[in-house]
């Protein structure tokens, strides 16, 4: 289990990375973009267009991410005051509700693409771009962060199940609020 | 009744410590599914498809990524010491250079952690070396680093903006005065503490004036961001976002000058900047999500009529607004805050003839109190955490509180004269 762990967090790790160089790349063509056209009178054909496909493909990547992180909010004003195995429980229970939320949005995301790909539907730009591409990449960041909910709501269960309560907190818990520097919530 | 319950529920789950972006998403999926047979669900799909790419939504990871840069670039060093240089000979000291270097900083930066985060590292090793009163200097550096969501570029007023479609570029200058007038009155309470007790104060800096002026160089980098991102706002050269996009190129710039620009800096930059994204975006999208599902059911027309058969006056209904916040900002971290609410609150608030910009203002300054507010208080917690370990929390509870009463003087004197966070953006689009 604890293989798998790290190879999912690996895979959500290194998607950061890349969509984090996405941010970069949207970040120096806008700034081409705004210069070209408030000198030449030019633009970069499609910053525009594409910018949004990589925050939207990014964000929902970035989810899984988010996750392995502990840095999905939860107010922690009651579990300050729980023992080990009444955390885990609440634990897993934030595992679960976030597993029916991501689970319907998964599935009308795919539907939403379904309905794309049989209607052939593309962006009423001058790209034209088949919209199934973007949302493709955009449902799987979705199922991907599916999959880890799922995931670590299993290991929380066998975790539990062996009496390891305590360890549960350390996949899964809310991280000891003075570690929260990091997070940068704004 | 209905809307008690749904209350009850909504803080139920949350004392379950369940994560705050499910808990408004499954409320939404639930109610839809037993009171509407979930059809609304069927237009989530397309709905999110069509928000995860908004134009205005983008500039949220790009100013966010320029906060980042910022924070490893190193700028905030210098400019510390030269703010120290001009404001330390006050009594209270450096105190002062917390709170003028945080409104400097919060002007390159959206966020009131990370303006916490950078001025507290680079002040709390002058506590011991110059006897401050530790409590009431944390707080100082706590209280300074919240003026990063007032004063422009803030996200936390992005996010309000695209919530209340409200415009984003009025929003920035409302938020100027008030910034301002706000670090003016943190000073006036370090002032004022310092008199009353001069122990408190620690050492003075004296400086010439030749070594002021000379300091002013270590200002211009900011001062760069500053004009990069919010001038090119103004001058009508750039819409947000676009401005995000080019101080994220100017701080890079200033970076690799600064020689700190790596490979491994970027990729703590990207997981920083795609960690507090995507977390602020699932909760966006869970909001937006119950906001549809809460307005089909008519339920802020029933919450308006009910405040209307109240029959408050306009002050009674913003008193009540500001007294739910600051009870409710005690507990909850201040992003969850906003967007549980706003839906509900805002068309509250503005049917009774309030302006959005302005309320945009006193949501935000309210947020600033939250921060600093125990036992839930990010910024205090974010100034703990820089402290030697062992030391009690209190001492940072009881050194923020002077501050959220000059908070408080702000919300009272916004109520007043609603023209210091008004005027600027009429003035510049003529309304």
């Amino acid at each position: 289990m604890e293989k798998l762990h790290t190879l999912l967090f690996r895979i959500s790790r290194l998607s950061v990375w890349v969509f984090g160089a996405g941010y970069l790349l949207i970040a120096l063509a806008t700034t081409l973009d705004v210069i070209l056209r408030n000198s030449v009178g030019g633009a970069v054909p499609g910053v525009y267009e594409i910018s949004g496909y990589i925050f939207a493909i990014a964000t929902t990547w970035g989810f899984s991410f988010v996750l392995f992180e502990r840095a999905h909010v939860r107010i922690d004003v009651a579990y300050m005051r729980f023992g080990n195995r009444l955390r885990a429980f609440a634990d897993l229970l934030a595992l679960l509700a976030m597993a029916m939320f991501i689970g319907v949005l998964t599935y009308r995301a795919w539907v939403t693409l379904e309905d794309t790909m049989f209607f052939g539907a593309t962006a009423r730009t001058t790209l034209q771009t088949p919209l199934w591409i973007p949302q493709s990449f955009w449902l799987a960041g979705m199922a991907y962060f599916l999959l880890c909910i799922v995931f670590l709501a299993v290991y929380a269960v066998l975790l539990i199940l062996r009496g390891r309560t305590a360890d549960v907190a350390s996949i899964a818990g809310i991280p000891h609020v003075t570690a929260q520097i990091e997070s940068e919530a704004p | 009744m209905k809307s008690g319950a749904f209350i009850a529920v909504l803080f139920g789950l949350i004392a379950l410590s369940l994560p705050v972006a499910a808990i408004l998403g499954d409320i939404a999926i639930v109610m839809d599914y037993f009171w509407n047979d979930g059809r609304l669900q069927r237009t989530f799909g397309g709905f999110l498809w069509e928000k995860s790419n908004q134009y205005l939504l983008l500039s949220i990871p790009l100013f966010i990524l320029l906060g980042e840069i910022n924070l490893r670039a190193g700028l905030a060093g210098q400019m510390y010491s030269a703010v120290a240089k001009w404001l330390s000979w006050l009594p209270g000291g450096l105190m002062h250079a917390n709170i003028g270097s945080s409104a400097i900083f919060a002007a390159t930066s959206g966020s009131s952690v990370a303006t916490a985060a950078t001025i507290g590292t680079v002040a709390y090793p002058e506590i011991e070396r110059r006897k401050y009163n530790e409590p009431l200097f944390l707080g100082s550096v706590a209280a300074g680093g919240t003026l990063g969501i007032l004063i422009p570029p803030s996200v936390t007023l992005i996010v309000y903006g695209v919530l209340t479609q409200t415009s984003v570029p009025e929003l920035y200058l409302a938020g100027v005065f008030p910034g301002l007038m706000l670090a003016a009155l943190f000073s006036l309470m370090i002032l004022f503490i310092c008199i009353l007790k001069p122990d408190m104060g620690g050492d003075r800096i004296s400086a010439t004036w030749r070594e002021r002026f000379l300091a002013l160089i270590d200002l211009i980098p900011p001062a760069i961001l500053f004009l990069g991102v919010i001038g090119t706002i103004y001058a009508g050269f750039a819409t947000p976002t676009e401005a995000a996009s080019i101080g994220v190129v100017l701080s890079l710039i200033l970076a690799a000058w600064k020689r700190k620009l790596t490979a491994n800096m970027l990729l703590e930059a990207f997981e920083g900047t795609v960690r507090t994204t995507s977390m602020i975006m699932l909760i966006i999208f869970a909001a937006m999500i119950l906001n549809i599902v809460v307005g089909f059911f008519g339920a802020i027309q029933m919450a308006t009529e009910f405040i209307g058969t109240l029959g408050l006056t306009p002050l009674q209904l913003i008193l009540c607004v500001i007294v739910f916040y600051l009870i409710i900002g005690m507990f909850m971290e201040t992003f969850s805050m906003m967007l549980t609410t706003i839906g509900v609150v805002f068309p509250l608030v503005t049917s009774m003839g309030f302006d959005p910009v302005w309320f945009g203002i006193l949501v935000v300054l309210l947020m600033e109190t939250a921060l600093i507010t125990p036992p839930i208080g990010v910024n205090l917690f974010v100034v703990q955490g820089i402290r030697a370990k062992g030391a009690a929390f209190r001492d940072v509870c009881v050194g923020a509180a002077p501050f959220v009463v000059a908070m408080l003087v702000l919300v009272g004197l916004l109520i007043w004269q609603p023209e210091i966070a008004t005027w600027l953006p009429n003035q510049v689009y003529g309304r």
